[in-house]
Order: C-alpha cells, then sequence, then structure tokens
C-alpha cells in the first residue's frame, strides 16, 4: 500500500502532507517519516490529510504519538483537510481533543503560528517588514504569495519530475522514489527560503524607502 | 448420557438423535423455548466452513512460508502471484472478494459514530461479551490451542479488541481495508485451527460437534452485536435507532467474513440475533474447566493491557471487572464461570448515574466532556497495540509448540 508524506513550512510551520493510504503495513514507515521530518527546533507541526484515502487504527496511533510529542508548553500539533467520515469519528471520540482539526491548512497553520486572522504568509510578510526597533505594532502587510500554493507547486514539480524521470528509464523502487520526491523538495525549499530571504531584503528596502519618502514630504512642508 | 426423550415433535426427535452428544440436555431446554431456533443452532453444530476449509486444506502441504506469502498476495490482490495457489485457496478469495448485496458502508456511519462516543461503554461491554462468548464449547476448541492462557491472554485480548476497533473505523471494511483483512484472517485462522484439531485424537466430533462450527460463528456474532448493544445500553449508552442499526450491519459484513452463515446474521435484526444468542446459550452445554480457564485468563490479562502493574490497583481493576461482568452476565452464568461472588446491588445503577452526570456535563461544558472522551479513545488505541498484523497461521496445535504467529 503506498503513504507518502511531503514537507512544506509555509510562513514557518511545518507541515506535513500526508497522501495515499496508512495501515499496519505502513504505520512504522509513516511514523519514521514523521519523526525524520521534524527536528528539535520545531514548534508546530501541521498534518495535512487533504491526499489521505483512509487510516487504520495503526495510523491513528502514530498521529496519538505526534500529539504526544509536541504536547509539551510551546508547542504545537493541527490536523486538516480530514475526509467527512474520519472527521466525525475523530469529533464523536474526543479525539479533536488531542489534536485540534481545521479545515483547511491555512487554518491550521493560523492557529498554530497564533497570527489569528492575518494568515500564516502574513505573519511572515509583516516579520520581514518590521521597519523601526521600538515598534511593537506589526504592520499589517498582505502577501504577495500565498505559501500554501508553493507548498503544493513543490509537491507537483517533485511528482513531475520523478515521473518524467520514469518515463525515460525506468520505474524507482518506493523506497527510491520516496527518498528522490523528499530530496527534490528539500532542494526547491532550500530555494524558496533563499528567495523568501530576498523578498524579506526587498520587504525591508520598502520600508526605508517609504521612511525616506516620509521623511523628505515633511521637510518640503517645512 | 442424556437419552433423547420423546416431547411428541417428531422432527425434533429425530434431530435430537443426530446432534452431537454434550449438546442434548441443552437442545432438549432450548426447543421448549423456540424449537425453530433451538433446531437450527444444533444444525449449525456440525457445519464447520466449507469454503475457508478447502482454502486450508489445499495449502496443507506447503511450507509455512509461502502459505503465509500467498495468503499476503490474496490480501493484497496480488493476481500474478495468486496464480501460483491452489485453485481452491484462489476460489476462497473470489468468495470473499465482491461484498454480499445488502453491504452498504454509508448506512454504517450512525453505528461507528456511536460507538466512538461511547467507546468507553462499548469495550467493557465487548470485554463482557467475550467472557460470554467463553462459556460456550468454542472455550473447548480455544483451549486446545493454548492460546488462551495467562501467557497468551494479553495478546489474544489486543487482538479482539484491535478487531473491534478497526471495523468500527471509516473504510476499515472496505476491500484492503485493515478491518477486512483482519476479519478474513480471523476466519483462515480458525480454519486451520480446525484442521489442526480434526487432525489430532482429542476431538470426538459425534460427542462435541465440529470444532469452532458454524453455530460458535453465529453465537460469537451475535454476542459481539446484539449481545454488546444491550450491555453498553445497561451500562448507560443512549444509542438511537439508527445508531443501533449500524451498529448491527457492520457486526453483519465483518462475521459475513469471518464466515457465519448468512442465515445466521438475521438480516442484521438486532431483536432476533439477541432471541438466537440466548437460546445458543440455552443449547450450550455448562460452561467447563476450560471455560473457567479462558475467563479467568481474560480478567487476569486486563491490568497488563491498560498498563496497571502495582498490586494494589491490579487487585482493584481486577475486582471491579469481576463486578461489572457479573451484574451483566448474572449470578447463575457468574457462578458457572468461577468469577469471584461480589456484591453487585445498585452497580449498574451507579454506573448509568455516572454516565448521566457526563452527559449533563456535555451539555454544560462539551469541552470538558470531550476530553474524557479523548482520552479514553486514546486508551483504546493503546490497548489494542500490537506489533504489526501477521498473515501467518499456526503450524501447530499448541502454540506454544507452534511457529510464532
Amino acid at each position: 500500500m503506498t503513504m507518502r508524506v511531503s514537507w512544506s513550512r509555509p510562513g514557518g510551520v511545518l507541515v506535513a502532507s500526508i497522501t495515499g493510504r496508512v495501515d499496519s503495513g505502513n504505520s512504522a514507515a509513516f511514523h519514521s517519516a514523521l519523526e525524520e521530518g521534524t527536528v528539535q527546533g520545531d514548534h508546530a507541526l501541521v498534518l495535512d490529510c487533504r491526499h489521505l484515502s483512509y487510516m487504520s487504527s495503526a495510523g491513528l496511533r502514530v498521529l496519538l504519538a505526534m500529539a504526544r510529542k509536541f504536547r509539551n508548553p510551546g508547542r504545537g500539533i493541527g490536523i486538516c483537510h480530514l475526509s467527512k467520515s474520519i472527521l466525525s469519528v475523530i469529533t464523536a471520540s474526543g479525539f479533536d481533543r488531542i489534536i485540534p482539526v481545521h479545515e483547511t491548512r491555512t487554518d491550521a497553520i493560523n492557529a498554530l503560528s497564533g497570527s489569528g486572522d492575518a494568515g500564516a504568509a502574513d505573519t511572515d510578510a509583516a516579520d520581514a517588514g518590521a521597519p523601526d526597533e521600538g515598534d511593537t505594532t506589526p504592520t499589517p502587510i498582505r502577501s504577495a504569495v500565498n505559501m500554501d500554493i508553493v507548498g503544493d507547486n513543490i509537491a507537483d514539480i517533485a511528482a513531475f519530475t520523478v515521473e518524467k524521470y520514469e518515463f525515460a528509464n525506468e520505474d524507482l523502487p518506493p523506497d527510491a522514489r520516496a527518498d528522490a520526491v523528499k530530496a527534490i523538495e528539500e532542494a526547491l525549499w532550500r530555494e524558496v527560503e533563499v528567495w523568501k530571504e530576498r523578498r524579506k531584503a526587498i520587504m525591508a528596502g520598502m520600508f526605508r524607502t517609504a521612511a525616506a519618502a516620509l521623511e523628505r514630504a515633511i521637510e518640503r512642508k517645512a | 448420557m442424556v437419552r433423547p426423550t420423546d416431547t411428541g415433535d417428531p422432527e425434533g426427535n429425530a434431530l435430537l438423535t443426530r446432534i452431537p452428544v454434550i449438546y442434548r440436555p441443552g437442545y432438549g431446554k432450548a426447543r421448549a423455548h423456540d424449537p425453530e431456533l433451538a433446531a437450527d443452532y444444533m444444525r449449525y453444530t456440525m457445519v464447520a466452513d466449507p469454503l475457508a476449509d478447502a482454502a486450508i486444506e489445499s495449502v496443507a502441504g506447503i511450507d509455512t512460508r509461502e502459505v503465509t506469502r500467498l495468503i499476503r498476495a490474496g490480501m493484497d490482490r496480488e493476481t500474478r502471484f495468486l496464480t501460483r495457489a491452489p485453485r481452491r485457496f484462489r476460489e476462497f478469495f473470489d468468495g470473499v472478494e465482491v461484498p454480499p448485496p445488502w453491504w452498504d458502508s454509508a448506512a454504517t456511519h450512525s453505528g461507528r459514530k456511536a460507538f466512538h462516543e461511547y467507546s468507553d461503554l462499548f469495550i467493557p461491554a465487548f470485554f463482557v461479551a467475550t467472557v460470554r462468548n467463553a462459556a460456550t464449547l468454542i472455550a473447548k476448541a480455544f483451549h486446545a490451542t493454548g492460546r488462551v492462557n495467562s501467557r497468551f491472554g494479553p495478546r489474544r485480548i489486543r487482538q479482539n479488541t484491535r478487531h473491534f476497533i478497526e471495523i468500527m473505523l471509516p473504510g476499515a471494511l472496505d476491500r484492503f481495508g485493515e478491518g477486512w483483512r483482519l476479519s478474513v484472517r480471523i476466519r483462515l485462522v480458525h480454519a486451520q485451527i480446525r484442521r489442526l484439531i480434526r487432525s489430532g485424537k482429542d476431538w470426538d466430533e459425534t460427542v462435541y460437534g465440529t470444532p469452532l462450527s458454524s453455530a460458535h460463528m453465529g453465537v460469537a456474532s451475535a454476542n459481539f452485536s446484539a449481545t454488546v448493544l444491550g450491555l453498553a445500553a445497561r451500562l448507560g449508552a443512549g444509542l438511537d435507532r439508527d445508531a443501533r442499526a449500524g451498529f448491527m450491519q457492520i457486526w453483519r459484513y465483518a462475521s459475513w467474513l469471518i464466515g457465519t452463515p448468512e442465515e445466521l446474521l438475521f438480516e442484521g435484526d438486532e431483536a432476533r440475533t439477541r432471541e438466537w444468542a440466548d437460546i445458543a446459550h440455552i443449547c450450550e452445554p455448562p460452561p467447563g474447566e476450560e471455560s473457567i480457564v479462558i475467563s479467568k485468563a481474560l480478567f487476569d490479562a486486563l491490568p497488563g493491557i491498560v498498563g496497571q502493574s502495582a498490586p494494589g490497583d491490579v487487585r482493584r481493576m481486577v475486582s471491579n471487572a469481576h463486578r461489572i461482568a457479573r451484574a451483566l452476565l448474572g449470578h447463575e452464568l457468574a457462578d458457572q464461570l468461577a468469577i469471584p461472588r461480589l456484591r453487585t446491588a445498585g452497580l449498574l445503577t451507579l454506573l448509568r448515574s455516572r454516565r448521566h452526570v457526563q452527559r449533563m456535563a456535555h451539555l454544560v461544558a462539551p469541552n470538558v466532556a470531550s476530553v474524557w472522551r479523548g482520552a479514553s479513545f486514546a486508551f483504546l488505541l493503546d490497548a489494542a497495540v500490537l506489533d504489526d498484523l501477521s498473515y501467518r497461521i499456526p503450524d501447530r496445535l499448541r502454540t506454544e509448540e507452534a511457529t510464532p504467529w
């Protein structure tokens, strides 16, 4: 049975997108994938189940283990895009008190990053654009880029690249395929990090330009 | 030995001469309650599972590892690999591949939801139903395997609990779902145990009937469905008609997969199924030594499963389980199973009141109530934890002599 976990970090919150089926046959691999994908410094984890087709009790036990791991103060976990039938069981059983359930990935990220309705990507932008020391109110800047979509695109690019390779050559064994997808996604996310740094610099530059323009305008008035 | 008695029912009298000897006194009593159901039960004490038995017989001479591989191929529908399997083995998987026309997964939603809402009541009910099953002659077959004793008891309870939890999850009974796999696996294991028992000399079918007979599959199915519903309600579960019907349908299909004949599933009718279970228990001989051993092993395994090891806690927990089981099973059966005589007066009322308080709390503070339920569900997942889903079947009757399975 196939199962895949792909990673992204929109708005600085780690998101694991689960694809396929999780049962006792691959729950150990699923657990390892989640453990390996999270590092000591990660304070929050979102499990995106949009492409999850089935989860047995073995998979739920893995989620329980991750919930316990992320239960410490200052850490958090959330789950989103659950199918109607799974959602019904999760809420009826009270499992949603162990892992909070969110409708969308953005909702989950917002809840975990504590950024309210501003949106995870907005938090990113606000952090990038903090204009002056001593200014404690973040400026609400609308994001020009939806990191949620970037994450999906990266997953698609990775899958497409591997499929293209397999079309020209031969099918990779499942492990090698999963490793390849992971490696591609990591490379692309590194590129996104570089790009985000550039964006931060641009945003900071815009705030500096704005401040200078303001100064000039005031000088002219004076 | 009991002689057939003339009750003025020629057909019943004729059957009385053919049924396994040990059932004759019980059948005599059961006929007075419901002659038709009693006769049905008796007939099925002499029926095995032709489809699964033929499959297991067809791979009897094949290396155990290869058999495990073939079972896995059947479960995973690896068509290419399955062509290596004997025809009757393939026919078995063909037979379970397509669900019966009455199976409607969507119609089970309410039952599944109710189970999760009241899992803290369903699980004790399920445990007590397991003890009730142990009161039948099925205990003799399981005892022969040595798998239900203090050493293997905890694993067996975990396996049962896991199956119960699994079939209550969405998609579990779809083809490739874990509930589907576990149910089919149980059927093959039963067929193999039956084969091993029959190949020995200790089981006389004219006395005891078919080992792990269809009658026993039927009574187990009835206990895990209708009896569990009744017990959970007595513990305080408030279940509406849809929830009960959904729960019955889940067990109807799971039981069909396990090999219970369709006629013994009563179209998932709860009342009829409960009647069948009651008649079955009247037909059965009084619980013997094997039933007592298995019942004790089930109770003794509980503390280990919930992670209690302090002697005081263990004693308290087993004692509470004895009290609840006695209250639910009644003193007569509890005495027969050597469940200690403890006071039960007012116990069920107390448990129901506690549940009532929790329901009230749910109305006042739903978050607090769902925290309780969440903790209970987490506990269930822990209780059902097992290393993997093995497709091995026993290669020896006695578990301690068999390759681990």
